[in-house]
C-alpha cells in the first residue's frame, strides 16, 4: 500500500515515530535547560526568602521564646489577646501613626511640587540633572542619611537650629531631645531620604499625560491652576495610588528610629519607640526574646498597612478623591 | 508654560534684560520655585560636604555657619582614615558584601529571566507566579525566621551569609529580566540556533547582550539596597570586625566626641559620611541614564 508520494504506510509510521521521538527529545532538552537556567535563582529565593516569610507567619501564632530552649508552643490567638491589653503596643502604634502622617504628608507635598515643576522643564539635559538631584538622597545609605540629619538638627552646631533662630528670632527647641519635637524630627529626616522615589514615580505619570489635553484646556481658557486641578490631578490618579500604597508600609518602619536615636536609646520619653521598633526590641533585645509576640505584632501592623492600601486604592479608583 | 510675546512698549520694558525677564517670566518662576525645593533635597548633602572640609575653628565658630569654607582642608579625611577605629574594615566588608550580592543576584536573575521567558518546561508559570505572589505576604516573623535559618546553616557572623540573603530578594529582579527577554523578538535566537549555537551559546552571544540595560537596572537597585542595608546586618552580625559601613558607623561613630589636634570627631564624621556614600553615589551617577529610562519603561508595562 503506497500513497501518492510512494511511501508505504510502514515507512510513514516510522517517520512519524522518529519525528515524535526527536520532538520529545527536543522538549526534554528544553525542559532540562529550563530547570538549569532557573535553578540557582529558585534555590536562593525559596531557601533564603520564601521559607523565612512562611516560617515567620507561623511564628506569629506561637509563644516562641528564643532564649528558652525548645519553647515554641502553638498558642492560637493568645498573642492578639495580649496585644489588646498591652499599653506599650498601643502607645507605640499611636506614635507610628503620627510618624506616618507627618512623613507621608511632607513627602507627598514636596515630591508632587518637585515633579510638577520638573515636568515643566522642556530642555532634556536640564531636566535630567534635576531628576538626578531629586533622587540622590534615595541612594544614600539610610544610616548616613539619619546621622547627617542628627548633625543638621543638633542644637549646638546644626544648621537647622541656626536657620530657625534666624527665622523666628528666638532659640529653637532642641529638636532631638524635646519630647514634643523628637518624633516629628525623625519623620522629617526619614521622609527626606525617600522623596526622590515619589518624584520619579509622579514624573512618569506626568510625562505620560497627553500634551494635547493641556493645549485644549488652554484654548478653553483654563489657567495653570485649573489645568493642574482638572487635567493633571485626575490623570495622575493611578500614580497617586502607587505612591500611597507604597506609603502604607511606613507604618512598620524600624531602621530610621534605631539609627536616629541609637540602638540603645528610644529618644526622649520613648518618643522614638515606633511599633516596628517595639516589635524588633521584643524579638531581639528584651527579656526572653519573645519571637511569637513580636511576629504577631508585625503581622498586625502589616495587615493594617494592607487595609490602608486597600482603602486608598478603592477611594482613588472610584474617583471620590 | 505658555508665554505670549508682547510688543515692547516704551519705558522700562525697552531695557533688553527687563524685556527678556518679562517675556520669560513663566520659565523664571518655575525655575526659582524648583531650585528652592531642590535646595531642600540637596541641602543636607551640601552641608555635609562643606563640613567635611572645614577646620575645627570654623566648625565651632559662633554665629552664622559658613557654607563655603574659608580655609578648605582635607585634614578631616586623613584624620578619619587614621583615627576612626574600624572604618577601613567596615569599608572592606561593605565592598565584599555589596559586590558579591550584586554579582550573584544579577547573574541568577538574568539566567532565570531567560528561563522563565524563553523555555518551556513543566511548572514554569506556577513557580514564577508563586515567587511574584510571595511579595504580597506580610513579613511577620521574617527576620526571626532568617535568624533561625542563618544560625542553623552556620551563616550568622559571616559575610557569605549576608551575600546569600541579600541576593535572594529575587522576585522583582526576575520579573524585570523576564519582561525584557519577552520583549525581544524570537527570530534572533532561532537564527542563532539554526546556525548551530547551542542554547547556552545563543543565550550568551545573542540574547544577553540585548538586555544589558535591564541588567544594569537590576545591579544598580541591588547595589543601592545592599550598600545601605542596616537592620538585617545589625541582627545577623555581632562581631564588630564584620560590621558593614552603615551598622559600623551608626554603632561606633554616634556620640563619640574624641578630639584630636585641629580636628574633631564632628568634622571627621562628615568626612566619613562622604567617603561612605561616595561609592553608591558614583555608581548611581554612572548608571543613572539606564536607571531612569528603565524605571520609566518598567512602569509603563
Amino acid at each position: 500500500m503506497a500513497d501518492s508520494y510512494g511511501h508505504t504506510s510502514e515507512s510513514r509510521a516510522a517517520a512519524w515515530l522518529a519525528a515524535a521521538r526527536g520532538l520529545r527529545h527536543e522538549a526534554w532538552g528544553e525542559a532540562l535547560a529550563g530547570y538549569l537556567f532557573i535553578g540557582p535563582a529558585v534555590v536562593l529565593f525559596f531557601l533564603f526568602n520564601a521559607w523565612p516569610v512562611l516560617r515567620g507567619l507561623s511564628i506569629a501564632f506561637s509563644d516562641y521564646r528564643y532564649l528558652i530552649p525548645n519553647h515554641q508552643p502553638f498558642n492560637g490567638i493568645d498573642n492578639w489577646l495580649e496585644m489588646g491589653r498591652d499599653p506599650d503596643f498601643w502607645a507605640s502604634l499611636g506614635r507610628s501613626v503620627e510618624y506616618t502622617v507627618v512623613y507621608v504628608l511632607l513627602n507627598f507635598v514636596l515630591a508632587f511640587l518637585a515633579a510638577v515643576l520638573i515636568s515643566q522643564i522642556l530642555r532634556q539635559r536640564e531636566a535630567a540633572i534635576y531628576r538626578v538631584m531629586a533622587y540622590l538622597p534615595v541612594v544614600l545609605p539610610v544610616a548616613i542619611a539619619m546621622l547627617v540629619w542628627r548633625q543638621l538638627l543638633n542644637p549646638e552646631f546644626g544648621y537647622a537650629a541656626y536657620a530657625l533662630k534666624q527665622l523666628f528670632g528666638k532659640a529653637a527647641p532642641d529638636l532631638l531631645r524635646d519630647p514634643a519635637w523628637a518624633l516629628p524630627s525623625l519623620a522629617v529626616a526619614a521622609s527626606w531620604k525617600t522623596m526622590g522615589t515619589n518624584v520619579l514615580l509622579l514624573l512618569v505619570g506626568l510625562y505620560n499625560i497627553n500634551q494635547e489635553l493641556y493645549e485644549a484646556a488652554a484654548i478653553d481658557g483654563a489657567g495653570w491652576w485649573s489645568r493642574l486641578r482638572h487635567v493633571t490631578m485626575p490623570l495622575l490618579r493611578p500614580t497617586f495610588t502607587i505612591v500611597f500604597v507604597l506609603a502604607a508600609g511606613i507604618l512598620g518602619d524600624v531602621e530610621p528610629s534605631l539609627i536616629f536615636f541609637g540602638v540603645t536609646d528610644r529618644g526622649p520619653q520613648d518618643a522614638g519607640l515606633l511599633v516596628g521598633r517595639y516589635a524588633y526590641e521584643t524579638a531581639f533585645r528584651l527579656g526572653d526574646l519573645r519571637w511569637g509576640y513580636a511576629a504577631a505584632m508585625n503581622l498586625t501592623v502589616g495587615l493594617i498597612s494592607m487595609a490602608m492600601s486597600a482603602v486608598v486604592f478603592r477611594a482613588l479608583r472610584s474617583g471620590r478623591v | 508654560m505658555v508665554t505670549v510675546a508682547r510688543p515692547a512698549r516704551p519705558g522700562l520694558r525697552s531695557v533688553p534684560l527687563v524685556a527678556w525677564a518679562i517675556r520669560n517670566r513663566g520659565r523664571i518662576a518655575v525655575r526659582l520655585a524648583l531650585w528652592l525645593i531642590l535646595l531642600y533635597f540637596m541641602f543636607p548633602i551640601i552641608w555635609t560636604l562643606s563640613s567635611s572640609i572645614k577646620t575645627r575653628a570654623e566648625l565651632y565658630a559662633p554665629g552664622a555657619p559658613t557654607l563655603i569654607p574659608l580655609e578648605p582642608t582635607l585634614g578631616n579625611y586623613t584624620y578619619a582614615l587614621r583615627k576612626l577605629t574600624g572604618f577601613d574594615l567596615f569599608y572592606r566588608n561593605s565592598l565584599i558584601v555589596t559586590l558579591g550580592a550584586v554579582a550573584l543576584q544579577t547573574t541568577a536573575a538574568t539566567l532565570a529571566g531567560y528561563g522563565f521567558a524563553r523555555l518551556r518546561f513543566k511548572g514554569r508559570d506556577l513557580i514564577f507566579y508563586t515567587m511574584v505572589m510571595l511579595i504580597f505576604v506580610p513579613r511577620a516573623g521574617g527576620l526571626m525566621a532568617q535568624y533561625e535559618l542563618m544560625s542553623f546553616l552556620g551563616l550568622r557572623n559571616n559575610l557569605l551569609g549576608l551575600i546569600l540573603a541579600f541576593s535572594a530578594g529575587l522576585a522583582v529582579p526576575i520579573f524585570i529580566m523576564r519582561q525584557s527577554f519577552l520583549n525581544l523578538p524570537a527570530d534572533f535566537e532561532d537564527a542563532a540556533r539554526v546556525d548551530g549555537c547551542n542554547r547556552l551559546q545563543a543565550f550568551w552571544h545573542v540574547m544577553m547582550p540585548m538586555v544589558t540595560g535591564s541588567m544594569a537596572v537590576v545591579a544598580l537597585f541591588e547595589f543601592i539596597r545592599v550598600w545601605g542595608e542596616y537592620l538585617f546586618t545589625l541582627t545577623m552580625i555581632d562581631d564588630p570586625k564584620l560590621f558593614t559601613l552603615g551598622v559600623g558607623m551608626a554603632m561606633t561613630l554616634i556620640g563619640t566626641t574624641v578630639e584630636f589636634g585641629d580636628f574633631t570627631s564632628y568634622g571627621a564624621q562628615a568626612a566619613a559620611y562622604v567617603m561612605a556614600a561616595a561609592p553608591v553615589a558614583i555608581f548611581f551617577l554612572l548608571l543613572q541614564r539606564w536607571f531612569v529610562r528603565g524605571l520609566m519603561e518598567g512602569l509603563k508595562l
